[in-house]
């Protein structure tokens, strides 16, 4: 039987069509070009949590889970050497710091809960902290949450399968075209271009052993100077205010870790004068940050260290909120005698 | 449920395909259904305040039919009034004149506990009471009879695509629409319509979402952020607004097309006006002809002095303001607009109506001062708070170094040249749907960039409409 001849509007349809589907085909062609130069990015919303992602689980693949993790922000990325807590305690005890640079308590708490703990089950979490990351108006802190929450490698990390239509579409589409799975990239042209260029992105971050900071990092004098002081007091305190999302996020991390059965550390991470000196009002601001945390450490099992009696020196600082290795190693041999005695 | 979502993706289809089975006396009861099952997909609950304006507004409307006496009459309005005006005044402002009269007592020494009351706004009660408003104040006027029956009219009130964020339709319009029999839209409708849904996606997910991480950056550090960022950020927010609002206008029209409802225009390429007053013809157009129709010309529009045509534009525009939400923001932004009009007509002479013809190169400089103004209002209006606003327009002024990254500055660039080369083939061709008469392969590439766009920006979580909030 044969078929009607096509009238010229239908005609003038498979034409349209066709060339709509030959700007998508060659699109995918090319970014399955640009797949071979630039892996799909990744979407942690920082590149040092993908690098601890991938640590900790090649960890739990060498039978190597640690003991004792510390999570807090930088403050103690950098202020906890996980070796030094090692050596110190004996050497039989293995520590990992899986402190994230930038987070706050509410993404501290996500990461914590939904990532760390999905991967390991350690006998101890040593939460440091400082007043910077439970300031519920800090400008960057949220935007880091909200970057965390909508990241689909988190979500992936966290367990979450696709639990609805929506998902296990994308997820089709993400394992079957590259136009897809390379959408982050061309979300950011300039950077996408420069990676294929260059034949490939940037490294992700380097981590030293353990989740440290890695060697070349590493800084050891303290500076303090006007750059500094507004960054922190036009973004990490700016508008300092506790008692809100940030404090509600710590408790019910503890809570958590509590209902675990996991050994909690609380720690005032050190910080210097000069940074108490930002805050609107020092020595009470100061005074109502540790209260919140000796409210929190009066539960029966939980451990509070106040860091700032540990390094009480400038020297063991390399600005005022971050210690530097030495303070780092000082630190975390104070803990190790805290925690075991 | 929103336009940019599976569950609409999947409603849409599912609901043209029942409505055009069934026989005309049939169908505005399956949409009367079916929009019901749409505003109900937010709350439930919300539904009874749509009802209660419907019933309202509906008995009125036949009792103006019947009523001779003047003063009756004007009672019978009152009642529509009141009520429609307490429901929307009770949800929307409630707080807000609570707040305000506690911080007014505040500052004379008496410190009093504002009434703790957290009342949640239901979504679309601005766009459909005003919309049942102005159904009586026709019916009151005499310009429309009013209807007989009441799906009809609920429908009218109810119609979903447009139910939550407008266009804000005159019964005059839509209500013939809907009590006539409709006929299957033709293949050219056909495909007009899911060009128009497609672009107002394309809007939505690869324009104003794109944008809004950057805008939504920019206004929470405006006390810090670099003034060639303010700069940015304030036109970013610009085209945000514009390509959310245009672009659910674009699918609320699109969608109602496939039913063989026709909606009103409700953007005319707004950022390419000569000047504010006819950039106010071509935004959000139906609110302004409603505020023109039912506020300005009440208050005596032009007929009076010079003085008092100035006092109603701003007193229209502050209204205007004030309709978007409660707060001191929206004033400032509404009072900005009145005193833009009233010194355009002052000093601008005439706009005329109508189409404001192809874009030229000596439009550029009136096009761009226009621009200017506009955007320095949408501070106001995007900022959180009132002190947020003066933190940002001081930030304007102070010069601070700090310029946003190269793919910020190319998203944003890309995303208005987008918007700018839409609006002229809009404007040049006086057709919304401006690729049905290009060339197959032509119109196929555009359908093609349109779909990259959406493919590529979507994705994540799904970002409400701006306007919802209103």
């Amino acid at each position: 039987m044969t078929q009607p001849p096509r009238t010229r509007s239908q005609r003038r349809w498979l034409m349209t069509v066709a060339a709509a589907a030959a700007v998508l085909l060659i699109l995918e062609v090319g970014m399955r070009a640009a797949e071979t130069r630039a892996d799909p990015p990744s979407t942690w919303p920082s590149s040092e949590m993908a690098a601890k992602y991938a640590q900790l689980g090649d960890l739990v693949a060498n039978n190597k889970e640690p003991d004792v993790i510390f999570v807090g922000s930088s403050a103690v990325f950098e202020g906890v050497d996980p070796a030094a807590y090692s050596a110190a305690s004996g050497g039989d005890i293995t520590a990992y710091n899986a402190a994230l640079g930038a987070a706050s308590m509410v993404s501290i708490e996500r990461w914590t809960i939904d990532i760390v703990l999905n991967l390991v089950q350690p006998e101890t979490v040593v939460i440091g902290t400082i007043s910077r990351d439970i300031n519920d108006n800090g400008i960057g802190q949220m935007a880091f949450f909200e970057r965390l929450i909508a990241s689909p490698d988190y979500a992936a990390a966290a367990g979450g399968n696709a639990s609805n239509p929506a998902d296990s579409i994308t997820e089709w589409l993400n394992d079957h075209s590259a136009l897809v799975r390379m959408r982050p990239h061309l979300r950011r042209p300039v950077t996408f271009a420069r990676d294929i260029a260059r034949g490939g992105a940037l490294p992700p971050a380097t981590l030293g052993a353990h989740g440290a900071e890695p060697e070349s990092e590493y800084e050891f004098e303290y500076v303090v100077d006007e750059d500094w002081r507004s960054f922190w007091t036009e973004r990490q305190l700016y508008n300092y205010s506790v008692g809100g999302r940030e404090s509600a996020a710590l408790r019910r991390l503890v809570d958590e870790l509590v209902d675990r059965n996991i050994q909690v550390v609380l720690v005032s991470m050190p910080v210097t004068d000069d940074y108490l000196e930002l805050l609107p009002d020092a020595v009470a601001d100061q005074a109502e940050f540790e209260e919140l945390l000796a409210e929190l450490a009066s539960r029966p099992g939980i451990i509070y260290v106040d860091g700032r009696s540990i390094a009480t020196s400038n020297e063991l600082f390399r600005d005022p909120a971050h210690l530097n290795p030495v303070g780092a190693r000082r630190l975390a041999e104070a803990l190790a005698k805290a925690t075991r005695g | 449920m929103v336009f940019n979502s599976l569950e609409y993706a999947v409603f849409l289809p599912l609901v043209l395909a029942v409505y055009w089975q069934l026989p005309f006396r049939w169908q505005n009861r399956f949409m009367l259904v079916a929009s019901y099952v749409f505003y109900g997909a937010w709350d439930v609950r919300f539904l009874t305040l749509l009802m209660i304006s419907t019933g309202v507004d509906y008995v009125v409307g036949r009792r103006l039919g019947t009523e001779t006496d003047e003063r009756r009459r004007k009672r019978l309005l009152a009642v529509s009034l009141i009520v429609n005006l307490g429901i929307l005044g009770f949800f929307k402002y409630f707080g807000f004149f609570v707040d305000s009269l506690a911080a007014l007592l505040h500052s004379i020494g008496f410190d009093v506990d504002p009434v703790v009351l957290s009342i949640v706004l239901p979504v679309g009660i601005s766009f459909y009471t005003f919309q049942s408003i102005s159904y009586s104040f026709d019916v009151y006027r005499k310009r429309i009879e009013p209807t007989q029956s009441l799906v009809n009219f609920a429908l009218y009130v109810a119609w979903f695509p447009q139910l939550v964020a407008g266009p804000i339709e005159r019964a005059r319009k839509l209500l013939p629409q809907i009590e006539m029999p409709r006929s299957r839209p033709t293949s050219d409708i056909v495909r007009s319509a899911l060009f128009l849904i497609l672009l107002g996606l394309f809007k939505k997910v690869a324009i104003a979402d794109v944008v809004a991480p950057f805008v939504n950056e920019t206004f929470a550090t405006a006390a810090t952020a670099g003034t060639i960022q303010l700069v940015l950020g304030a036109y970013a927010f610009g085209l945000q607004i514009y390509g959310d609002f245009s672009g659910y206008s674009d699918i609320a029209r699109g969608s109602s097309r496939l039913f063989g409802i026709e909606l009103m225009r409700n953007f005319e390429q707004p950022y390419l006006s000569r000047n504010i007053t006819a950039f106010w013809r071509t935004w959000h157009i139906s609110l302004s002809n409603w505020l023109h129709d039912y506020l300005y010309v009440p208050l005596g529009g032009n007929r009076g002095t010079s003085f008092e045509t100035y006092r109603n534009l701003i007193v229209t525009m502050l209204l205007g303001g004030l309709w978007h939400g409660a707060a001191w923001t929206f004033v400032i932004w509404g009072g900005l607009h009145g005193i833009y009009l009233a010194l355009h007509r002052r000093f601008g002479g005439y706009a005329p109506r109508g189409y404001q013809g192809r874009l030229t190169a000596k439009d550029v400089g009136p096009m761009l001062i226009t621009l200017a103004a506009v955007t320095f209002a949408w501070i106001f209006f995007r900022a959180n708070t009132l002190g947020d606003a003066i933190d940002y327009v001081r930030g304007l002024v102070s010069l601070r170094p700090g310029v946003p990254s190269l793919d910020q500055l190319a998203i944003l660039a890309a995303a208005g040249l987008v918007v700018f080369l839409i609006d002229v083939a809009q404007r040049n061709s006086q057709k919304h749907s401006f690729v049905m008469d290009w060339p197959p392969v032509a119109r196929g590439l555009a359908y093609g960039f349109l779909i990259l766009g959406v493919l590529v920006f979507s994705g994540g979580d799904t970002v409400p409409f701006i306007y919802f909030q209103f």
